[in-house]
C-alpha cells in the first residue's frame, strides 16, 4: 500500500514521460482478511450479510466465501489513478465493470496502461487499459480511463478540472 | 447451490503443515467460480470430511482425486444446522 508521505513526496509524472504502453506501478493490495471487508461495511453502512456473515454467504446465497463490496473498488481503482496523477495533475473519467469476485484470502493488484495519447488545448491526455486482476490471472475489474498530465513548460491542469470544449458530447 | 459431504482419508492431512498447504490458498478450494469447497474437517481417528457446494458434483469428485483422497462415502446434503442458524440447501 501507498503511505502518506509517499503520496506528500511524490514526484510528477509528466505527459511528455509517458509513451504508449507504458505500464503504470500496479498497486498490490492483501491478501484481503474478512476485517478488511467487514470495516468497509461498516464505514460505508453496508449492511448487506453477503459482505460479513459467513454462513449466510455461503449457505443462504451459494458464495464462495464473504464477498468485496462492489463499492470497495469503485473507490480504490480512482483513488490508484489520483494517486497516479498527483501533485499537478487529474484523473478525468474511468469505467469499469465488476467481474471476478473478490474473497478473503485473495491479492488484488490495480494497474494502468497508456493505450493513446494526445494533447487538446496545452494539457495532456491520456487513455489507458485499467483493472484489478487476482492473484489467480482473473481480472475483476477490466476498464479504461483518461488521465490528464501537465506538460513540461505546459500551462497548469485547472482545478477543479474543466474538459476543452471539443473533448466534451 | 447443490451440496456434498465426503468422508475418506487423505494422506498426510493429519500434519497442519500438509494439510495449511492443501487448502489455505484460494485457489486450493475454489475449484471454479461456481465450485466452492467450503469446510474441510481433519479427525482425530485419521479420516478427513470435506463439504462442496456447486451446480453437480463432478468437479468435487475431481477435486478429491486429484488431491489424492481415497473417499469412503459421498452423500448430498439436505439440510445444516450452525449454531442455531438452520439452512435449507435446495
Amino acid at each position: 500500500m501507498t503511505t502518506a508521505q509517499e503520496l506528500r513526496d511524490k514526484k510528477q509524472t509528466y505527459w511528455d514521460d509517458v509513451a504508449v504502453g507504458h505500464q503504470f506501478p500496479p498497486l498490490v493490495i492483501g491478501p484481503m482478511t474478512p476485517t478488511h471487508l467487514f470495516r468497509w461495511s461498516a464505514a460505508i453502512e453496508n449492511w448487506h450479510r453477503i459482505h460479513y456473515d459467513q454462513s449466510f454467504a455461503i449457505y443462504h446465497e451459494g458464495l464462495p466465501n464473504i464477498l468485496g463490496q462492489g463499492s470497495w473498488k469503485q473507490s480504490i481503482l480512482p483513488r490508484y489513478l489520483k494517486d497516479l496523477c498527483l501533485p499537478d495533475g487529474w484523473p478525468w473519467k474511468v469505467t469499469f465493470q465488476h467481474r471476478a469476485m473478490i474473497v478473503p484470502g485473495d491479492t488484488i493488484t490495480v494497474w494502468a496502461t497508456v493505450t493513446k495519447k494526445y494533447e487538446e488545448e496545452g494539457l495532456g491526455f491520456l487513455e489507458c487499459d485499467v483493472g484489478m486482476r487476482l492473484q489467480y490471472d482473473a481480472e475483476s475489474c477490466p476498464g479504461r480511463a483518461t488521465l490528464v498530465l501537465p506538460i513540461k513548460g505546459g500551462k497548469p491542469i485547472p482545478y477543479p478540472f474543466v474538459p476543452p470544449k471539443k473533448l466534451v458530447s | 447451490m447443490a451440496r456434498w459431504i465426503a468422508i475418506g482419508k487423505a494422506p498426510g492431512w493429519d500434519d497442519l503443515a500438509k494439510f495449511t498447504q492443501e487448502n489455505k490458498d484460494t485457489a486450493q478450494w475454489r475449484i471454479d467460480p461456481k465450485c466452492t469447497v467450503t469446510s474441510v474437517y481433519a479427525l482425530g481417528d485419521g479420516r478427513m470430511i470435506a463439504e462442496y457446494h456447486g451446480p453437480t458434483v463432478a468437479e468435487f469428485e475431481t477435486w478429491l482425486k486429484n488431491k489424492g483422497w481415497s473417499v469412503d462415502s459421498l452423500a448430498a446434503i439436505k439440510h445444516i444446522a450452525k449454531t442455531g442458524e438452520i439452512w435449507k440447501v435446495v
